[in-house]
């Protein structure tokens, strides 16, 4: 089911998306000079601004990659809904006004209003663009899973798609027609997630064997068999039907817990996960697939074919793997709650037990390698509370680092928001200070909003059966499918749109600082207003050949965990600058500069050095001296300090008088 | 009120090289440490003239960094909590349901209310107090006005 298409969800979908690029059309013909351009002209009414900010920042992160990983993983995912909402205090209480004040039209322009220093212009420039593609990175690879599964194109086709729509965008419009699409798509995605919701109460909680395609996982109860004792073992398989494998390969995977299973009268095999737990052991139907074998994949509504060996890689569907998540007991032995409220879903989520997959990766006889997806039963009271991802589980565990890097990814979400270039870039289109103050407000009560529901959304997704335990990122728009097409076609559309957004803003805000911080302010290029624009047009189709680019190498991360490196980029570059701006008197033009530079490339630096890029994105073992030197992923509680420090170290040294002097000479 | 003096914006815009307009001044404060832009199109930013007041700006930044200050000690203990005592979080105080969801939710509630505070809290300044209908003001200095 995983990839049938309805002719309703795709009209649905275009006329969406018809409908927000004929408006950018229609508004960008207004913005025709660079004021006009970059910055709406100054005159977008605050609750407009305060909708936009929140269409801005609900993201494709926000909507796919939080319910995606709450819907994998639990609390953990809530974590980054609370961590992202923070970093709005920043934003409100420390930058907003200040910033308002200061600024022109790019952050490098409110860094650089009271130096007037090309150095300054050059490194936030740079920061700007770097913070920009790196946040554009998990918006690309979202546009691909969320065109995955509603047109059946694959991932890089969406990517592709995206990036020509949103250049089409930038190019014809600028910030008033992105400022009204993003008012649009804000109010839209917390009016349907907040229905999206209801529907989720509506429907309540049941007790399930498997996914939305009725197939129905096999759990085979041992009760007390002695495992190590084989031939015990083999008779009481016997009697349910099943007899157990051995190849050369069987040992290493029962060291990984998996056995292979064969019906009897049947050729058909089976892998399964030995999960052990107080009522006795238990065997558990896996899913597997392997890359190099995938077009074997059986289609939607297929049987899947018993009687060959290559059937044991195929139990799926067009993905090649069957929907998943669902709960396999609820609290009292209900068997399905009915309609449910809000805080009573939560304690029944609480008290239930409920079927995770995990993947992990087994050597066949033939030494290639096989993916299996595995059931892991967890009680629900484990799921809603923080270290079931990977990236926390170490909070649970004796060791300083796991816990470093938890709170190092606390700290970069608290200080990320407010130094990114395109919500910054939100601060000047409305006209004055009050105006800032109060979208911000309404910014936060619609993001607050959203975020609260996400933990539903994301909890109802783990519990819908139609999870696609390839891809966390594709939980939303499955979880809407599960219970309407129409619902389904009008979330991916909105969730489309929101990507449109967030992306738009983004390749503005690069194309602003390729144009008019790098080009006009720091190589020296003069330009008419005019050709400023064209400069911007010509930046915003570079950068998003780059993003196109990036967005299809990265398809498999979690994009909230993307999201997460580039709040620790934009946190350990612009914030210390900005802050001591604001703040400190004695800071100079060199600090900044010193800042900016060593805030990016630490941060940069140690990103690309991390376990989980060597992981993940490499995918070689990390050598030992790296890992002495990077002991955890996320860097911003080690980075945002180094650049704090060395902004006043280095403006000490300077000294205020000597960098004043030169620069500020009004 | 020190006497701020305004420059004249053509001469500083060209200096600058930042704004292609020509419709702004950079106010500049006697000591050079405080700048603001106005906006000479607009006719309540152009009468306000030199005497911006500043200190409805330091109140309101005062105020932001005490509510942050506020904001930060809850998401502190919140992020060390998950750090050092996870076990913590299993706890249910109320409600059947455990202090991770609790303080979670909190936190979003507390952030709401305290952006919602500091919009009730902050002082107008001079800008928007211009932009006021003519019978709310009167002709005494900001500050003393807002006393």
């Amino acid at each position: 089911m995983n990839d049938s298409r309805s002719a309703m969800a795709v009209a649905v979908f275009l006329v969406v998306v018809g409908f927000t690029l004929g408006l950018s059309f229609f508004l960008g013909r207004k913005a025709k000079d660079s004021s006009g351009y970059f910055a709406a002209h100054g005159q977008i009414p605050w609750f407009v601004n305060g909708l936009a900010f929140a269409g801005d920042y609900l993201s494709a992160a926000s909507f796919l990659g939080i319910c995606g990983m709450i819907a994998f993983y639990g609390y953990d995912g809530f974590l980054y809904s609370i961590g992202y909402l923070a970093g709005w205090i920043v934003a409100l209480f420390v930058i907003a006004e200040p910033l308002k004040r200061l600024g022109k039209f790019t952050f490098a322009d409110a860094l650089n209003a009271r130096f007037q220093s090309k150095g300054i212009q050059l490194a936030a420039g740079i920061s700007t663009l770097a913070v920009s593609v790196f946040y554009l990175i998990p918006q690309m690879v979202g546009a691909g899973v969320l065109v995955q599964p509603l047109l059946g194109f694959p991932h890089w086709v969406g990517v592709v798609l995206v990036g020509t729509v949103v250049i089409l965008i930038v190019v014809t419009a600028g910030m008033v027609s992105t400022t009204w699409v993003q008012f649009i798509k804000g109010s839209l995605l917390v009016i349907f997630s907040a229905l999206l919701t209801v529907l989720i109460l509506q429907r309540g909680l049941e007790v399930k064997q498997g996914g939305v395609d009725g197939y129905e996982f096999a759990s085979i109860a041992l009760g007390s068999t002695d495992l190590l004792d084989a031939e015990e073992v083999q008779d009481e398989l016997a009697k349910q039907g099943y007899s157990r494998i051995y190849d050369s390969a069987s040992e290493s995977w029962a060291q990984q817990g998996f056995w292979q299973l064969q019906k009897a009268g049947g050729e058909h095999f089976m892998i399964v996960k030995v999960f052990e737990s107080s009522e006795g052991v238990r065997l558990l139907e896996c899913q597997t697939s392997s890359p190099t074998r995938q077009r074997g994949g059986i289609r939607e509504g297929e049987v899947p074919k018993e009687g060959s060996h290559s059937s044991l890689a195929f139990r799926a569907s067009g993905s090649g793997l069957r929907p998943t998540g669902f709960i396999s007991r609820l609290p009292g032995d209900q068997t399905s709650t009915g309609p449910i409220g809000p805080w009573k879903y939560l304690q029944t989520i609480s008290d239930s037990e409920i079927v995770l997959w995990r993947r992990a990766t087994l050597i066949d006889s033939t030494g290639e390698p096989i993916d299996v997806y595995y059931p892991k039963p967890t009680p629900g009271e484990q799921i809603m509370r923080p270290g079931e991802h990977p990236t926390f589980a170490g909070i649970r565990q004796p060791g300083l680092w796991p816990k470093l890097n938890f709170l190092s990814l606390m700290f970069a979400l608290f200080c990320g928001t407010a130094s990114l270039p395109h919500i910054l870039i939100r601060y000047y289109t409305v006209k004055d200070g009050a105006a800032a103050r109060k979208s911000t407000i309404v910014g936060i009560a619609a993001i607050g909003s959203f975020y609260v529901l996400t933990l539903y959304m994301g909890l109802g997704a783990m519990t819908s059966g139609a999870l696609d335990v390839t891809n966390d990122n594709m939980s939303a728009p499955l979880l809407a499918r599960s219970i309407s097409q129409s619902l389904f076609a009008i979330i991916s559309a909105i969730a489309f749109t929101t990507i449109l957004g967030t992306v738009s803003g983004l390749i503005l805000a690069s194309a602003g600082a390729v144009s008019h911080d790098l080009l006009k302010c720091v190589v020296g290029v003069r330009m008419t207003d005019a050709q400023q624009v064209r400069i911007a047009k010509i930046a915003s189709v570079a950068v998003g050949i780059v993003a196109i680019v990036l967005g299809i190498s990265f398809e498999k991360m979690n994009v909230s965990y993307l999201v997460g490196w580039a709040f620790s980029v934009a946190a350990s570059a612009n914030l210390p600058a900005l802050v001591m701006l604001l703040f400190w008197r004695r800071t100079t033009r060199q600090g900044i500069i010193a800042a900016i530079v060593v805030g990016m490339v630490s941060s940069l630096g140690w990103i690309l050095l991390s376990a989980d890029t060597f992981d993940k994105v490499y995918q070689t073992a990390r050598p030992e001296w790296i890992a002495t030197l990077v002991p955890f992923s996320q860097p911003g509680i080690v980075t945002i300090p180094l650049s704090f420090l060395t902004l006043i170290a280095v403006s000490l040294f300077v000294g205020w008088d000597k960098g004043r002097a030169k620069d500020c000479d009004f | 009120m020190g006497p701020w003096h305004a420059k004249d914006h053509r001469e500083l815009l060209q200096r600058l090289s930042v704004l292609d307009d020509s419709n702004y001044a950079i106010l500049v404060s006697p000591n050079g440490h405080r700048y603001f832009r106005r906006n000479l199109n607009d006719p309540a930013e152009r009468q306000l003239g030199v005497s911006e007041p500043s200190s409805a700006h330091v109140a309101n930044t005062r105020l932001g960094l005490r509510l942050f200050a506020v904001y930060s000690l809850f998401y502190l203990a919140f992020s060390l909590t998950g750090a050092f005592a996870p076990q913590v979080a299993d706890w249910k105080p109320a409600g059947g349901v455990n202090i991770a969801i609790w303080s979670g939710f909190g936190l979003i509630a507390l952030a709401f209310v305290l952006a919602l505070s500091y919009g009730l809290m902050c002082r107008p300044t001079s800008v928007e107090l211009k932009r006021l209908p003519e019978a709310s003001r009167n002709d005494k200095p900001v500050e003393e006005s807002l006393r």
